[in-house]
Formats: structure tokens, C-alpha cells, sequence
């Protein structure tokens, strides 16, 4: 019996797609606005903690497991979605005392490095961008976990929490009365795209 | 909430310099030197916004950062043409109004207007921040000094209060600052015998007043109608009859304020009216 050429070759690519390792490639995932959080908080008086959020969040990251090295993330943040249950008071952030949120209407927040450091333990640097100024900003970033939704997509998670000065980002009225130290906590759920 | 040393370097400052060089200005003998209180409310505006914000970066980073730069370059340019010929007076005026709205609304124009609508809006703000400065131009020098500066003062002074009342504290302290110096000046007019505010001084007084207004109607939450107001108070000293005023004092300078202040006050109560209810927070 003869082989054709033709079978030849289907059966060689078929060896060698078999031989060769299993990969994941890194996977892009969409930030769902519905399922994600910004959330600060900062001292009010010097007698107690406040803390808002803001409920304007898009943005996508890339992740690579097997090299979190090529992992990445872009978040960004709609400035005048600044929600602190008191409209007097949202009115007030959104001024050019705060956030100047007209003049700089979006916060980003962009990775320069991500370097594995767990099981689910991730090390982040990053560009902030807020009130129009530019800092470089280091934080943990855990993987909460991954998998498939009821609707057929499959998701993943991060949150992390980090601190910064506003003074540091030329956000300074009110120096007595609202700390200079702001936390800021961020949990992200992606989609997959 | 302001702490006294801000309210003293902020307020205290620029009411003390504006007094001072309308005081050391004094000398009628030399002529009428309608600069001076344009140096006089651009010196205080400016110690003034140092004293709340610090003094700036150049290039400003945000649109109210540039006011001092303007307030002193408004000021020294009345005080460079006060013997130039009055084409470049005007020529000067157009170019410092343009640069400065350029300035002002160039966050604006970046998020949220196409380029012809840029256009559109420089173009009616620098007609009508010249329709203003005109108008200052026949009402201030035909006032007393006394008067002329309470129309300044009570201008600034409501412009401080809208805008403090529009969202944000900040531009209101600033516009205080101006109503600071302005108040000033009004003590030094009463006192010693000054210069009139007179035509070199407007362009320092349009520049403060239309810069204030414009970022608290895009940058804040100023209502335009109050920002409209605001623009337009210092115009109504030319309802009040030039006997009412003429000899100067205190009598003249209370009917101009009723005048301004009234449009003013309106400015006021429709921020007041158009902010969210107030509450402790």
C-alpha cells in the first residue's frame, strides 16, 4: 500500500503539534464597571476616617499567568463619578479645591512592571495620573481567582490597596481639615475578551 | 473652614499693599494717574492668591493659576501705555483678554469643544469682556475715587460670595482677595486725597473680574446667569446720578453700592438658589 505525499505531511504536523509544549498565552480581559470599585479614604478632623468612591471605572488588563512579567493593567477613572453619599459634598470634590474634576476629568492608572510574588501575590509599579499630575506609585496586587461566569464568558479579579499623598499630586486646600494621606483600594473583575 | 493666617496673608495682605500704594500714590498735584489703582488691586490681588495657593509654576498647570500672571501683567501694561497713545491701549487690552481666555478655557476647549466652537466662544467672551472694559472705561474715571472703589470692592465681594457658594471655596478666597484689595484702596480714598481709577486701571479689573467668573461658570458650578451678573455689576454705578457721587465721601460711595450691590446680590442669591442644600460635611 502507498502513502500519498499529502498523508505524509498531515501525519508529521499532527506529530508535531503533539510534541510541543502547552502554552496559555496571556489573555485580555475588559474591566466590568458593574463588578469593579474605586474606593478611597482619608482622615476627616483628625478624629475619624472617611471614605468615598467612585463609580465611573473602565479600563482592560492582560494577564499571563504562567509569566506575570507580561502581564498588564489600565484602569481609568471618570473624575466626576466621585460618589460620597452628599451631593453639597460631591459638588465640593469635583471643584477646583479637589480633584478639579473639569479641568482633569479622568484619572488613570497605568502598570510600568508586574513581577510574580505568590501563589496569588502580584507586585505592581504603576503610573497615577490625578489632578493632572503624574507619579509613579508601587502596591500589592492580589489575584482574587478566575473562571467561567453562568453566561458562557469567563472572568478573573485583582484588588489591591495602596496609599498616596495628595499633596504629592498638588491637591492641598484644606490641609487642616483632611489628612494628606489618602488610601485608595481598588478590586477589579475582568471579562474576557 | 480657613485658618486665620490664611484669612491674614490671603485678605489682610492685599487690603494693607492696596492702601499702601494708593496712599504713597497720592499727589493730585502730578496729574491724574489712573494707573494706580489698577497697581494698587493687581499687587493686592496677586499677594493676596500667593498668601491662599502659593505662588504658581509657569506655565500655570490648572486655568485659575494663570489670574496672577494676568492681574500683574493687566496691571503693569496700564501702568507702561498710561501715556501711550490709545490705539495700543486697546491693542494691548485685545491681546492680554485673548491670551488670558485662551488660557482660562483651554481644559475646556480640550474635553469638550470641537475647534470651531472654540472659536465661537473666544470670540463672544473676548467681545463681551471688551463691552465690559469698555463700560468701565466711561463709569470708573467719571466716579470719585471713593466710589469707584466701592463699585470694585462690592463687585469682588459678591463675586467671592457666588463663587464660594457655587462649590468652590478656593475661588471664592481668591475672589476675596480682589474684594480685599479693593477694600483697600476704598479706606486710602477716604482718607488721603488719591488718583481716580481711571481708564489705564480697567484692563487689571477686567482681567480679575471675567477670569474669576469664567472659572467658576466651567470649572465650577457658578450658574451663568450669576456669572452674567457679576460681569455686568460694576456697569450699574452709571444708574446713580453723578450729584449723588460727585463730592466723593462716604454718602457717594453708599449709593453706588446700593447700585452694584443689588446686581451683585442677585448674582448671590441665584448661586445660593442653584447649589445643592447645604450641609455639614
Amino acid at each position: 500500500m502507498r502513502t500519498s505525499p499529502i498523508a505524509w505531511i498531515a501525519c508529521a504536523l499532527a506529530l508535531s503539534g503533539a510534541a510541543a509544549p502547552v502554552t496559555i498565552a496571556a489573555e485580555t480581559f475588559s474591566i466590568d464597571p458593574a463588578h469593579s470599585v474605586v474606593m478611597f479614604k482619608i482622615n476627616h478632623l483628625g478624629v475619624a476616617t472617611f471614605y468615598g468612591r467612585f463609580n465611573g471605572l473602565t479600563g482592560e488588563y492582560t494577564f499571563d499567568a504562567a509569566s506575570p512579567a507580561g502581564s498588564s493593567f489600565a484602569v481609568s477613572i471618570d473624575a466626576e463619578s466621585v460618589d460620597t453619599n452628599n451631593d453639597k459634598r460631591d459638588q465640593h470634590l469635583k471643584s477646583p479645591d479637589f480633584f478639579n474634576s473639569k479641568q482633569f476629568p479622568v484619572l488613570t492608572m497605568k502598570s510600568k512592571s508586574v513581577k510574580k510574588t505568590g501563589e496569588k501575590g502580584l507586585s505592581v509599579t504603576a503610573d497615577l495620573s490625578l489632578h493632572g499630575v503624574t507619579k509613579e506609585v508601587a502596591f500589592d496586587l492580589t489575584h482574587v481567582g478566575a473562571g467561567k461566569d453562568p453566561w458562557g464568558g469567563y472572568r478573573s479579579g485583582f484588588e489591591t490597596q495602596f496609599t498616596i499623598k495628595r499633596s504629592d499630586f498638588d491637591i492641598r486646600f484644606m490641609p487642616d481639615g483632611l489628612g494628606d494621606e489618602i488610601t485608595i483600594l481598588v478590586s477589579i473583575e475582568g471579562v474576557r475578551k | 473652614m480657613i485658618e486665620p493666617l490664611a484669612l491674614l496673608v490671603g485678605l489682610g495682605v492685599p487690603a494693607l499693599l492696596a492702601a499702601a500704594i494708593v496712599t504713597v500714590g497720592r499727589n493730585p498735584a502730578a496729574g491724574r494717574a489712573g494707573w494706580i489703582a489698577g497697581a494698587a488691586l493687581g499687587a493686592g490681588y496677586v499677594a493676596g492668591h500667593a498668601g491662599f495657593l502659593g505662588w504658581p509654576a509657569f506655565p500655570a498647570r490648572v486655568a485659575e493659576q494663570w489670574l496672577p500672571y494676568a492681574a500683574a501683567l493687566g496691571a503693569a501694561l496700564g501702568v507702561l501705555t498710561a501715556r501711550a497713545p490709545r490705539w495700543l491701549g486697546w491693542a494691548l487690552r485685545i491681546a492680554l483678554l485673548a491670551t488670558g481666555l485662551a488660557l482660562w478655557l483651554k481644559p475646556v476647549m480640550t474635553y469638550r469643544w470641537t475647534g470651531a466652537i472654540s472659536a465661537v466662544w473666544l470670540a463672544g467672551l473676548l467681545l463681551a469682556a471688551l463691552a465690559v472694559g469698555a463700560g468701565l472705561d466711561r463709569v470708573l474715571p467719571a466716579l470719585a475715587p471713593p466710589a469707584a472703589w466701592t463699585v470694585l470692592a462690592t463687585t469682588f465681594a459678591g463675586t467671592a460670595l457666588a463663587l464660594a457658594l457655587s462649590g468652590s471655596l478656593a475661588l471664592g478666597q481668591l475672589a476675596g482677595s480682589a474684594a480685599a484689595a479693593a477694600s483697600g484702596g476704598l479706606v486710602a480714598s477716604l482718607v488721603v486725597t488719591s488718583h481716580p481709577v481711571g481708564r489705564d486701571s480697567v484692563l487689571v479689573i477686567v482681567v480679575l473680574s471675567v477670569g474669576l467668573v469664567l472659572c467658576g461658570t466651567f470649572y465650577s458650578e457658578l450658574p451663568r446667569t450669576s456669572a452674567l451678573l457679576l460681569g455686568a455689576a460694576p456697569l450699574a454705578a452709571s444708574v446713580v446720578p453723578a450729584s449723588a457721587h460727585a463730592r466723593g465721601g462716604v454718602r457717594g460711595a453708599l449709593c453706588v453700592a446700593a447700585a452694584v450691590g443689588i446686581v451683585a446680590a442677585t448674582a448671590v442669591v441665584l448661586a445660593f438658589a442653584s447649589s445643592p442644600a447645604p450641609s455639614a460635611y
